[in-house]
């Protein structure tokens, strides 16, 4: 499991990744500012972040709504106030989020919260594969049915293909055409699905970020 | 009859004089816990790490910080005194933030024993440190100013931060439903220097959006306890 810590006092950001590191199989990254957390996390990609609220700048709260929008099961420990605690849970009400006192944390309750998270990613991704199976069996019954309309993003979500807001992307590609792993670790694109679909082709739909132009310039030269 | 109405005259002076006293000890509890809470957690996180070293210079600097602020909160303190106390405040946010500012103290020798509230610069330079240099990803500089001016004693808080707009500065003056409540300093602060030595005294803010801010606070010079309670 990779950490995000996103905090900008440096005692507070090295204790937790202290703490962290103490947990068998966690590993961190960490920012000093939510600007930063949201560029280790397109870097990183990690499965949990613990976020500070107050920091200059992005606070920790409207850098977890731009990562919601990357991922809409973001999993989130915040830390906050006395004064904030009641208007950071309803102001983060998308994803898995836990809230914990800055002061009354522990290394034991932080471990607990962690290990919560844990759980939950690792039942959903199991949830994830099952759905994977009759999302590819949907994708071949579209392709090989041209009669049918295109589904909506909601349609879409309703399988269980969960797009964001931004544009998205759908593209096939020949076996032989590009090695497919530059594809898929392309920071721009999220919520990448891949569909194989016989004959040598797997088609790909991905929500793009808004620095998709990069990514259209990376295609056109490969 | 004029007896009468001398006692009344003198009743109503004391009353008022209770009520400045009354609403001076307000103002002055009401500045920042959260400075407290945060940098105790911040010592807490250090000793969990071992890093006792570390912990002993910030627990000295709050120590420090601590005598020279609150034990004597109602007082006025010497110039000196007072930098002294903000130089250990702003060691202690360096141990907090990093290297990603710098706090410059200049005042001339003529002036260290005027006196002035306690606890009158510090928000100001919190302030700078969150809501000015704090929002720039370049290295922040915060300098305090301390000169005599036709009788009277200058303080400048001067960043190169973020800056604000003129509704902003608007806001912190603002009372009672300020949105500002990270600016609550400012006000407090002019408001203590208005009761404690009149309506012609106070704070006056310029800023920049992108440039900075440039917070100036004009008090009496004064050298004596008793000449505050003069100018009462």
């Amino acid at each position: 499991m990779k950490v995000l810590i996103v905090d900008d006092e440096a005692p507070i950001r090295q204790w937790l990744e202290y703490c962290v590191s103490h947990i068998p199989n966690f590993s961190y990254v960490s920012a000093n500012s939510g600007k930063n957390g949201i560029e280790q996390y397109q870097i990183h990609h990690p499965d949990i972040i613990i976020s500070d609220i107050e920091m200059p700048g992005m606070n920790g709260l409207d850098m977890l709504k731009t990562l919601q929008e990357y991922d809409p099961n973001l999993n989130s420990i915040v830390l906050t106030s006395h004064e904030d605690f009641t208007y950071a849970r309803t102001a983060l009400n998308i994803g898995t989020a836990d809230y914990i006192l800055k002061t009354e944390i522990t290394e034991d309750s932080l471990r607990d919260l962690l290990e919560n998270a844990r759980i939950i990613i690792e039942e959903i991704k199991i949830k994830t594969k099952q759905a994977k199976t009759s999302i590819e069996n949907y994708i071949q019954m579209l392709i090989h049915n041209p009669s049918i309309e295109f589904p909506s993003k909601q349609d879409l979500q309703n399988i269980g293909i969960n797009l964001n807001n931004n544009p998205y992307i759908v593209i096939t590609i020949q076996q032989n055409e590009i090695d497919q792993s530059i594809l898929e670790n392309q920071n721009e694109l999220q919520n990448l699905i891949k569909v194989p679909l016989g004959t040598n082709k797997t088609l790909y739909i991905a929500n793009l970020n808004l620095d998709y132009k990069s990514l259209i310039d990376k295609l056109k030269r490969i | 009859m004029l007896h009468r109405i001398h006692q009344l005259v003198e009743s109503d002076k004391e009353k008022e004089n209770q009520k400045h006293q009354m609403q001076f000890n307000l103002l002055q509890a009401q500045i920042n816990p959260h400075f407290m809470y945060n940098t105790l957690f911040s010592i807490k996180c250090v000793v969990d790490m071992n890093k006792n070293k570390t912990a002993s210079e910030m627990l000295s600097a709050l120590i420090q910080l601590l005598r020279r602020t609150l034990s004597n909160p109602d007082k006025l303190m010497s110039i000196s005194n007072q930098m002294e106390a903000l130089q250990q405040y702003a060691d202690l946010q360096k141990f907090r933030y990093g290297d990603q500012f710098e706090v410059v103290i200049q005042y001339s020798k003529e002036i260290e024993n005027c006196l002035l509230p306690s606890l009158l610069i510090q928000p100001l330079v919190e302030n700078a440190i969150i809501h000015g240099v704090g929002k720039f990803e370049n290295y922040g500089v915060i300098v305090v100013s301390a000169f005599e001016k036709d009788s009277n004693i200058i303080i400048e808080v001067e960043d190169n931060g973020h800056g604000m707009s003129k509704e902003q500065i608007a806001s912190i003056f603002e009372s009672n439903q300020n949105p500002n409540k990270k600016h609550i300093g400012i006000k407090n602060i002019n408001e203590r220097i208005k009761l404690l030595f009149g309506e012609q005294y106070g704070i006056s803010i310029e800023s920049k959006l992108n440039e900075g801010t440039k917070i100036t606070i004009r008090v009496p010079r004064l050298y004596e306890e008793s000449e505050a309670k003069i100018l009462k």
